[in-house]
């Protein structure tokens, strides 16, 4: 399995680059590649984001064995844990002013989407298998065509609050229900495409008027093309204006 | 007429408070031993507490609002004390941190092992009650209106002002229907200037929030407020719609944004500024 893959992302028109709240992580050599997206009305959700790409590319074959239930949980949270705890211990909780430490103390809040692709030949072909809590949604093309949207597949399913998974245990107590975990077969061609909201609300609006939204992704070369494109879908109004990520992944 | 503008710091929008503080304030609720001048600072330390910490981010406060706030008893003027005294409108960063004091109160919160434990959180005050003088609500109305006149003049492509008034509903100086009419016929480019009510009432009456009409309000007072309450808008009384399920409440099409012996911190809680989590994962 030979994988190429690049992470592409933009700010929120208005928002310094320093106040990007999405996040993404890419391990070729794991076969694992995350996005994230802190949800702006919590704290310290840009550094939970980071946390949880990162603390998921590094635990290769995490989803293995995520069945339903409490063995998915336990699974999870194996990686999950600690992840939690970096968060907590990373801030300096005597230095918040008020305002802050009242928000903190909820904890942050981030979407989460998680692809493990897998060399194994199982019946079928090599297997991936994915993860996602909220409104980030992985793309899977072949042939040229879309063959699997993940956990949306359409326009209309995105609004503001999305599930979100926590950096504080206790908030996560109606999260596990909506832990969506999908697997399927990958050959050579495949590209996959894990988008943050905004920009998979874009992708999903012009698929189903019968364009390929994948193709315009696929030749952006830099992050300056990214960010002429970011411009010309907020200027189409038909998302919101928010920072925009897109992981593209190509199966040699 | 969406209300559906962004709200950022480049585009902010803008929260005015009229607060009572008329001498029938120092009446006590039948119900606790408590003046409405106390309940009303209460409301109003509640609601700003609310608004800061919506727009803290990373340890900083973001100037997505404007706020200001007008006292009406025996005078009709700015009501923030301390530094911020004199000032019609404030950044809300500013706001937040100039607060009279800081109180420690109690919060008691689960332990997430099914039992209760007890922390101090940090409270800040910026009003204490006060009562005195008339109710020249007309008056407060008609400040608030020179006041917006001139801001939707400068942000036209802004979510329109949010007024609130936290009153007893008995004005002394007129009937307040026509100046609160004009000062919501006053709109940027995204909607007419919102005006909500807040009815605190020493009567024994059972709380009221957000109605669709006036039929059954406990008194004139309550009909008058009712009057002179702008309509929900339909994106923020939707999303406020599960929040409220909750406590057995419906929220109709034409709910008006008033309450009565009650808060209406949803109202800003609803504010979209950005992917919030649900009410039902928060707690």
């Amino acid at each position: 399995m030979r994988l190429t893959a690049q992470g592409l992302w933009t700010v929120k028109k208005g928002n310094s680059a320093q106040e990007y709240e999405d996040g993404f992580a890419i391990s070729t050599e794991h076969g694992c590649f995350a996005v994230a997206d802190g949800a702006t009305e919590s704290d310290f959700a840009k550094e939970w984001a980071q946390l949880l790409v990162t603390g998921f590319v590094a635990n290769p074959g995490c989803l293995r064995g995520t069945g339903r239930g409490k063995c998915r949980k336990d699974r999870i949270l194996e990686w999950l844990t600690p992840l939690q705890n970096a968060w907590q211990e990373g801030i300096d909780w005597k230095a918040l002013p008020w305002h802050s430490k009242e928000k903190t103390r909820r904890g942050a809040f981030a979407t989460f989407l998680g692809l493990e692709l897998d060399s194994t030949l199982t019946i079928g072909g090599p297997r991936w298998r994915a993860i996602a809590i909220g409104d980030s949604v992985l793309f899977q093309v072949q042939n040229n065509q879309l063959k699997m949207a993940f956990p949306f597949s359409q326009a209309n399913e995105f609004n503001n609050t999305p599930e979100l998974l926590c950096s504080n245990p206790y908030q996560n107590h109606v999260v596990w229900e909506n832990v969506r975990i999908r697997r399927g077969n990958w050959c050579s061609g495949d590209i996959f495409l894990l988008c943050t909201d905004a920009l998979a609300q874009w992708f999903l609006t012009w698929w189903e008027r019968d364009t390929k939204p994948w193709s315009v992704l696929s030749r952006i070369e830099d992050k300056g093309e990214f960010e002429e494109l970011a411009t010309r879908i907020r200027s189409e109004g038909l998302v919101r204006n928010d920072d925009m990520t897109v992981v593209i992944v190509v199966v040699g | 007429m969406a209300y559906t503008a962004e709200i950022g710091r480049a585009n902010p929008s803008c929260f005015l408070f009229l607060i009572d503080q008329s001498g029938s304030m120092s009446d006590q609720f039948v119900s606790e031993a408590k003046q409405k001048a106390e309940g009303v600072a209460d409301v109003i330390n509640r609601l700003m507490q609310n608004l800061i910490i919506k727009c803290s981010k990373s340890g900083a406060v973001r100037d997505y609002f404007e706020m200001g706030v007008i006292g009406y008893g025996g005078c009709v003027s700015p009501a923030f004390g301390g530094d911020l005294a004199g000032r019609d409108l404030i950044s809300i960063s500013e706001v937040a941190e100039h607060p009279v004091r800081m109180e420690k109160r109690e919060k008691k919160e689960p332990d997430g092992a099914g039992g209760i434990v007890k922390t101090e959180v940090d409270f800040p005050v910026w009003f204490d009650p006060i009562a005195e003088g008339g109710t020249p609500m007309c008056e407060a109305l008609e400040r608030a209106h020179r006041i917006l006149t001139e801001w939707v003049q400068r942000h036209p492509k802004a979510y329109p002002p949010i007024v609130i008034n936290i009153t007893d509903g008995e004005a002394t100086d007129g009937n307040p229907i026509g100046p609160a009419q004009r000062l919501m016929n006053l709109a940027t480019d995204d909607g007419n200037v919102l005006l909500y009510n807040c009815h605190i009432s020493s009567q024994v009456a059972k709380p009221v929030r957000f109605p669709d009409t006036d039929r059954g309000l406990p008194d004139e007072f309550a009909q008058m407020l009712f009057k002179t309450s702008s309509i929900v808008p339909d994106n923020i009384r939707l999303a406020a719609q599960e929040e409220l399920q909750k406590d057995g409440i419906e929220i109709k099409d034409q709910a008006r944004g008033f309450v009565f012996n009650a808060d209406l911190v949803e109202l800003i809680t609803f504010l979209d500024i950005g992917t919030r989590p649900s009410s039902s994962q928060l707690r």
